[in-house]
């Protein structure tokens, strides 16, 4: 009889214990904070196998608890700047559905963008900000900065004429851009990947003439350095070999 | 009825000490109102002291936890009341944290009607309820563990505690090369569902009541061998 008084507060406790982990590695982004200074140490060669299987750990935690936090992991992730990491190992070695993933995540990120949210960091998700320690960017170039992203991604996945279509709205969007810092910086991104990776000669020509057409346009819109001033053309394209190499890091 | 003479008995004792806090916030309160009458600065006072109010509910509620083991184990004890019937009288007891939410609350709310402004005193999250339940059953579990324990268990405990801690330095730290900020995140997953200083509501109220229901299962296998000592 004595031993029923037990057994019910035992089961309960070992529940709650198994509720808290659960709620700390599945339903959180511990498992990414955790592993992460392993992946950014200097002298560890990256093993992307290991840091897919963390990122794994990202996606399920954001399927549970979707909010800012278990977002950004993935949002680092799917940034195709990783692209100039993984290009030093070749194209085949991207993991499967990473670009299909990097669009739909990236999506969610745009869309807070444009919905005039200074950062991911705070998106729509229910939250109260004890101690923020976020770097915000002016909002338009956070936008492009996402918008190229995401172009960047369509691009690589195939998705060639959604890619310039979305490539023209964030022309459109830069045009009238008064941020300091914005858009040749960040546009050279996209295009970079976009020329080393175009598949003809058209496509070539295509970006070709979208960099000329920004060059054009921030030339008479800004004070550019006597270095930038003097080019015809603001972006330095790199071939596939020579990102491989690792020109530009 | 001996459960509900238990109740009232707790709730007698929780409610008089929660008098004794809140007749000094009152105190304060109308001092605050008095001193800055003449500049005006009645309500910058009073909001200083109903936001920390909050914080103090806290403590407050860690208190009764640990005033509510020992005396009352003995006394029921000894006056016929089962073990179980002692531990779901706490367990009923834990609604008095809400009375001291909801009585900060109203204060809160009489003050900055005399001020002339509603908006300005921060106004409190329900989480405060679930926050103030757990920190008493802390407090609760504290008492059990310090009072009703072997002297050898409690050895055993913190034993194992610090063998703990020095493992995770051992492997965590020298082998593994980590960063022991790592205990930092995890506290803070676990409680707030966020490493960046945001607080998930959902998550937060999930966390807090894993940790009542921690606290109260172990109270429980206590109170259930625990000794009456003289």
């Amino acid at each position: 009889m004595k031993s029923k008084y037990m057994i019910i507060p035992a089961v309960l406790l070992v529940l709650a214990v198994l509720c808290s982990v659960f709620l700390t590695v599945y339903a959180s982004p511990f498992v990414y904070n955790a592993a992460l200074h392993f992946f950014t140490k200097a002298d560890v060669k990256p093993d992307l196998n290991k840091y897919n299987k963390v990122v794994r750990f990202g996606e399920k935690a954001y399927e549970i608890s979707p909010n800012e936090s278990t977002l950004y992991p993935l949002l680092n992730y799917y940034n195709p700047s990783v692209m100039m990491l993984l290009s030093c190992y070749g194209r085949e070695e991207i993991p499967k559905d990473y670009f299909e993933n990097g669009i739909k995540y990236k999506k969610t990120e745009l869309d807070f963008a444009k919905a005039g949210k200074k950062n991911i960091a705070m998106g729509p998700y229910q939250a109260l900000n004890i101690n923020s320690v976020w770097y915000v960017m002016p909002d338009k170039t956070y936008v492009l900065d996402v918008w190229t992203q995401y172009i960047t991604l369509l691009y690589l996945n195939g998705e060639t004429d959604k890619a310039f279509s979305e490539l023209d709205s964030a022309i459109e969007f830069y045009k009238p851009c008064s941020d300091r810092d914005a858009p040749v910086m960040i546009f050279r991104l996209p295009f970079n990947i976009m020329y080393a990776f175009a598949e003809n000669d058209e496509q070539r020509d295509k970006v070709t003439a979208y960099e000329l057409k920004i060059t054009e346009w921030t030339k008479a819109n800004r004070k550019l350095s006597e270095e930038y001033a003097s080019r015809d053309n603001l972006y330095s394209n790199f071939t596939l070999e020579q990102l491989r190499e690792g020109v530009g890091e | 009825m001996k459960l509900l003479n238990a109740v009232k008995f707790r709730y007698i004792k929780l409610l008089k000490l929660a008098a004794i806090f809140f007749v000094l916030i009152l105190v304060m309160s109308v001092a605050a109102l008095i001193s800055g009458h003449k500049d005006n600065s009645s309500f910058e006072m009073l909001d200083a002291i109903y936001t920390y109010v909050y914080y103090l509910l806290g403590a407050l509620a860690f208190i009764f936890g640990v005033i509510s083991y020992k005396p009352e184990l003995k006394l029921f004890l000894q006056n016929g009341i089962s073990r179980q019937s002692i531990h779901l009288s706490f367990i009923l007891s834990l609604a008095v944290n809400a009375v001291t939410v909801l009585a900060a609350m109203g204060l809160a709310a009489v003050f900055s009607l005399a001020t002339g402004s509603l908006n300005g005193i921060e106004n409190p999250k329900p989480i405060i309820i679930l926050v103030c339940i757990a920190a008493m059953s802390i407090g609760y579990c504290l008492a059990a563990i310090l009072y009703s324990l072997k002297p050898i268990t409690k050895i055993i405990i913190v034993g194992a505690l610090v063998f703990a801690v020095l493992m995770f330095v051992l492997i965590w730290i020298v082998k593994m090369q980590g960063d022991p900020s790592v205990l930092l995140y995890a506290l803070y997953c676990f409680l707030f569902g966020s490493v960046t200083g945001f607080v998930y509501m959902g998550h937060l109220a999930i966390a807090l009541i894993c940790v009542t229901v921690i606290n109260l299962s172990l109270s429980h296998i206590i109170i259930n061998r625990a000794e009456i000592k003289k």
